[in-house]
């Protein structure tokens, strides 16, 4: 007869007690995390958005000395940087994808897709000192000139590429990030095209349609949302990046037409100014920065994630 | 009809050979990046680097304060970011899987995965830096912490999913409750994935610079204390790539090689070990 | 919930009818006064012939209008039955007839079921064990359970036997789990071929094995009862063979139920044999007398293979 005494089977139940509240507890703290996160950022950032209120948004000044504070610079350099980011690399991103799921050859898949996705996690500090130590003396010596000598003069988008060549500036930031979301991109981009199931793809090549034919027309509809999905992720990491946009935008907080000029993004402004910010205004504005970026990310993240929920969650496990 | 065949097999052929161009780009630039790192670094690698403190603008010296730092940091905020994110995990793949509550955390989890570092940075300095009233390495170990937790917390489901109803019903059978069921039976079962989710966590926190910037700052001196400002290598190579002394730029390539080959080994054995997970386990 | 004697629960009603449609077209001869007994009557109301066969003096469990509800859609319905002690019950049916949602009522598995409901009663030596007082931990310490598939713990052979009685605190020191280690991987009859490995994990076992080991997990937290749910639908008819001969070496000490899809394996170790129905318990009686001259209709076709 199991002689299970009473004691001990309540000791069993507050076990579960203690373990399920523990669980829950630490779930519930996740969910914390977020509101705490957004309510601390609040707080601190309370002085400067009551003292300069709506005009925080729309002013371009950036002031210590005589702390007037505006984070327009920095909004322009973040959505700009991110703009330039995402034109190069969610094409060249979407071509590895396509390349790996469809023209691969079945030995070469394993090995060239687990690079891309080592590459996702090499840390963004090393694309940035990259940046600044190879790419942006690139630039500045071999492209720029040529950008500015060919197209300053054209009429309309002439006006991007003016003044000297610096290296550093909201062009080359953009480049930077657009290295460094790309395999981020292509990962993302591979995980949504493998979910498009095969029969679909092959009935497409019985109809004796080409490679190319079968990717546009079952593919890419198919998979349209966790494309966009996907795009909104690889967006989100370059909108709040900050070490590999730091090293090369130049701190500027100015707005200039020219994207060979120095700039500033949220992200980068926070990372070089906050330890050395004195008063308590400046700390706040910075920290007001903070606020923007929270917001601007959390709603491309949220969306990007609604977009990627019907993708399977293990396919998108490690990024 | 002939014609349209061509010009289809044109189409095709240029774009697919687009494709192609495009992943040989990423793949160079990409390569560009790993090789300059190994070229620069390669030279700053010395036993010195192992054996020596920071030294100031123009004096020699090693990483030693600073890979320390970054060490204890990780291993710090690991501590305390692990066994929530497990806990939490647990409750997602085992007591709430279905419940709407879950759903949002896991979407909320899922949100803070790809979130800015340096708002978790900001998030620290807000709720303990500016109530201790300095920097200091515990801070720097909470803000890692943080980037920890919804890495493991996906980690964990994932992988706690993946074992067996069958044995989950038979401890149950036995007249276990839920909790001695997870500890005794579903933790060891999926230990070698939890054990990848922390490999991942690893590979992620140390990398961050961004929330170090103003929760651990640096430290050019040995410091053991846990309530003072650390060294760490993200932030020293920060501050030394941007300085223009070209000794400690060479410490930040030295460095920047050293954390790269960290993480990527890290992620790679992660990867052997899921790779060595039977699919789904059941015999 | 509804007591013996209630009368039809209202959600029960569509299925009636269902049920007598059915029955009319199967040609089931279905009386209605056998649908309602009279108030306060105890007597199961599906298995009329059977009745005497159904209710049992001093039965392990007695089960009074058990109906399993799994998200509304009904899964067992008013299944009113005794089990005898230190016997083999075989349930029979065809797949999704209700044999396994019944047996995991005994044991309250189907707790774990998100949207499940059982109501009725079911009395194990006389406590109803579906009330809320009823610890769920003691009660399937009591039923034991061995499942389809046979699913060792990812541990050792002695670890996966020892798992019951620690967890339950049975033995007093290791010597003692030692020995309830021992004894029942001995009723198991699995001790001659593992007790020089006893540190190897229990998945090295070959699926037979497996099962014995399983077996012996439940024999190690002394229960009163074995489940056994299609014990040997995963193994081979040599395997088979050994689990039907413990079967019958354990019935001396432990009542047992069993499910299966083998009418012949119903036939080689059960003692009375219960048909189960599209969720209902159609015809309950010694194991000869079913096989031999079913007094249902439904019986006679699934016995005769003519369904199934």
């Amino acid at each position: 007869m199991a002689v299970v005494t009473a004691k001990r089977a309540a000791r069993q139940r507050s076990g579960e007690r203690y373990f399920r509240a523990a669980t829950l507890v630490a779930a519930l703290l996740v969910l914390g995390l977020l509101g705490g996160v957004a309510l601390s950022l609040l707080h601190g950032a309370w002085p400067a958005l009551a003292h300069f209120k709506f005009a925080f948004l729309t002013r371009e000044i950036w002031n210590p000395v005589t702390a007037q504070f505006g984070a327009l610079a920095p909004i322009y350099g973040t959505l700009m940087t991110s703009l330039i980011a995402m034109l190069v690399a969610v094409p060249i991103g979407c071509g590895v994808a396509i390349f790996l799921t469809e023209l691969c050859p079945r030995g070469l898949r394993r090995p060239v897709g687990v690079a891309i996705e080592l590459l996702a996690a090499v840390p963004s500090i090393i694309f940035g000192i990259w940046g600044l130590f190879v790419l942006a003396p690139l630039l500045q010596r071999h492209v720029q000139p040529w950008l500015i000598a060919h197209l300053g003069p054209v009429p309309g988008i002439g006006r991007l590429f003016q003044g000297p060549p610096f290296g550093i500036g909201v062009l080359s930031a953009g480049l930077v990030l657009a290295i460094m979301v790309l395999p981020f991109i292509a990962a993302v981009m591979r995980d949504v095209f493998d979910t498009v199931p095969d029969v679909l793809k092959e009935s497409g090549y019985a109809l004796g349609a080409t490679t190319w034919e079968v990717i546009w027309n079952v593919v890419v509809p198919y998979s349209r949302i966790g494309i966009v999905g996907g795009i909104m992720l690889g967006l989100g990491r370059a909108l709040g990046e900050t070490m590999a946009v730091t090293f090369v935008i130049g701190n500027a907080h100015r707005v200039s037409a020219s994207l060979l000029a120095p700039g500033t993004t949220i992200s980068a402004s926070i990372a070089n100014e906050f330890t050395e910010a004195v008063g308590d205004l400046y700390t706040s504005s910075l920290v007001a920065l903070g606020v923007l970026l929270f917001v601007i990310t959390f709603a491309v993240i949220a969306a990007a994630r609604f977009m990627l929920l019907r993708l399977d969650r293990r396919a998108l496990s490690g990024v | 009809m002939t014609r349209r065949r061509q010009v289809r097999k044109l189409g095709n052929a240029v774009a697919l050979g687009l494709s192609l161009l495009a992943t040989l780009i990423g793949l160079a630039c990409l390569g560009a990046i790993l090789w300059t790192l190994v070229a620069r670094g390669i030279s700053g690698l010395s036993v010195q680097l192992f054996t020596q403190m920071t030294p100031p603008p123009g004096g020699t010296g090693g990483l030693l304060n600073a890979i320390y730092g970054s060490l204890v940091m990780s291993v710090l905020g690991m501590f305390i970011g692990a066994p929530i994110g497990i806990l939490a995990g647990t409750y997602l793949a085992e007591y709430g899987r279905d419940a709407r509550l879950s759903s949002v955390i896991r979407f909320v989890n899922d949100v803070l995965l790809s979130a800015p570092s340096i708002i978790v940075g900001l998030f620290v300095y807000e709720v303990l830096v500016v109530r201790m009233g300095h920097f200091s390495a515990i801070a720097g170990a909470v803000a890692l912490a943080i980037i920890a937790i919804p890495v493991m917390v996906r980690t964990t489901e994932d992988m706690l999913r993946l074992v067996p109803q069958g044995m989950k019903d038979a401890s149950t059978a036995l007249g276990a409750y839920p909790w001695r069921t997870i500890t005794s039976i579903v933790y060891p079962a999926a230990r070698s994935g939890i054990v990848t989710g922390l490999l991942l966590a690893v590979a992620r926190v140390s990398g961050e610079t961004a929330p170090l910037l103003f929760t651990a700052l640096n430290n050019q001196f040995w410091s053991k204390d846990l309530n003072a400002p650390m060294a760490n290598l993200p932030v020293v190579i920060f501050q030394f790539a941007l300085s223009p002394y070209k000794d400690w730029q060479q410490l930040a390539w030295s460095g920047a090689l050293l954390i790269t080959l960290a993480i990527l080994l890290l992620s790679v054995i992660a990867r052997l070990i899921i790779s060595a997970l039977p699919g789904g386990r059941s015999q | 919930m509804s007591t013996p004697g209630d009368g039809i629960p209202v959600q029960d009603t569509a299925f009636v009818s269902e049920q007598k449609r059915r029955a009319a077209e199967g040609g089931l001869n279905l009386k209605p006064s056998s649908r309602m007994p009279a108030p306060g009557s105890p007597e199961p109301r599906r298995a009329v012939g059977a009745a005497p066969a159904a209710r049992i003096e001093d039965a392990v469990f007695s089960c009074r209008d058990v109906s399993v509800l799994y998200a509304d859609k009904p899964g067992l319905s008013n299944v009113s039955i005794d089990i005898a002690r230190q016997q083999v019950l075989a349930v029979i049916g065809p797949s999704g007839c209700g044999k396994s949602t019944f047996l995991r009522c005994l044991n309250r598995m189907n707790d774990t079921i998100a949207g499940a409901r059982v109501t009725g009663s079911i009395l194990l030596e006389g406590r109803d064990i579906l009330g809320k007082e009823q610890d769920v931990a003691q009660l399937r310490a009591q039923v034991g359970m061995v499942f389809q598939k046979p699913n060792p713990f990812p541990k050792s052979i002695f670890e996966n036997v020892a798992y019951g009685p620690r967890i339950h605190g049975l033995a007093r020191g290791s010597a003692d789990l030692d020995d309830i280690v021992c004894a029942s991987l001995r009723r198991a009859g699995l001790w001659n071929e593992v007790k020089d490995r006893l540190s190897r994990p229990g998945t090295s076992l070959s699926g037979g094995q497996q099962q014995r080991l399983c077996i012996a997990r439940t024999i190690a937290v002394q229960p009163e009862v074995i489940l056994m749910d299609e014990p040997c639908s995963a193994l081979d008819p040599v395997a088979t063979a050994r689990i039907e001969d413990l079967i019958d070496e354990l019935r001396a000490s432990y009542t047992i139920v069993i499910v299966t899809h083998s009418m012949q394996q119903a036939a080689r170790v059960s003692q009375r044999t219960a048909y189960f129905h599209l969720g209902e318990l159609i015809e309950v009686g010694e194991t000869n007398r079913v096989f031999t001259n079913p007094r249902q209709k439904l019986t006679e076709d699934y016995i005769s293979g003519r369904f199934g």
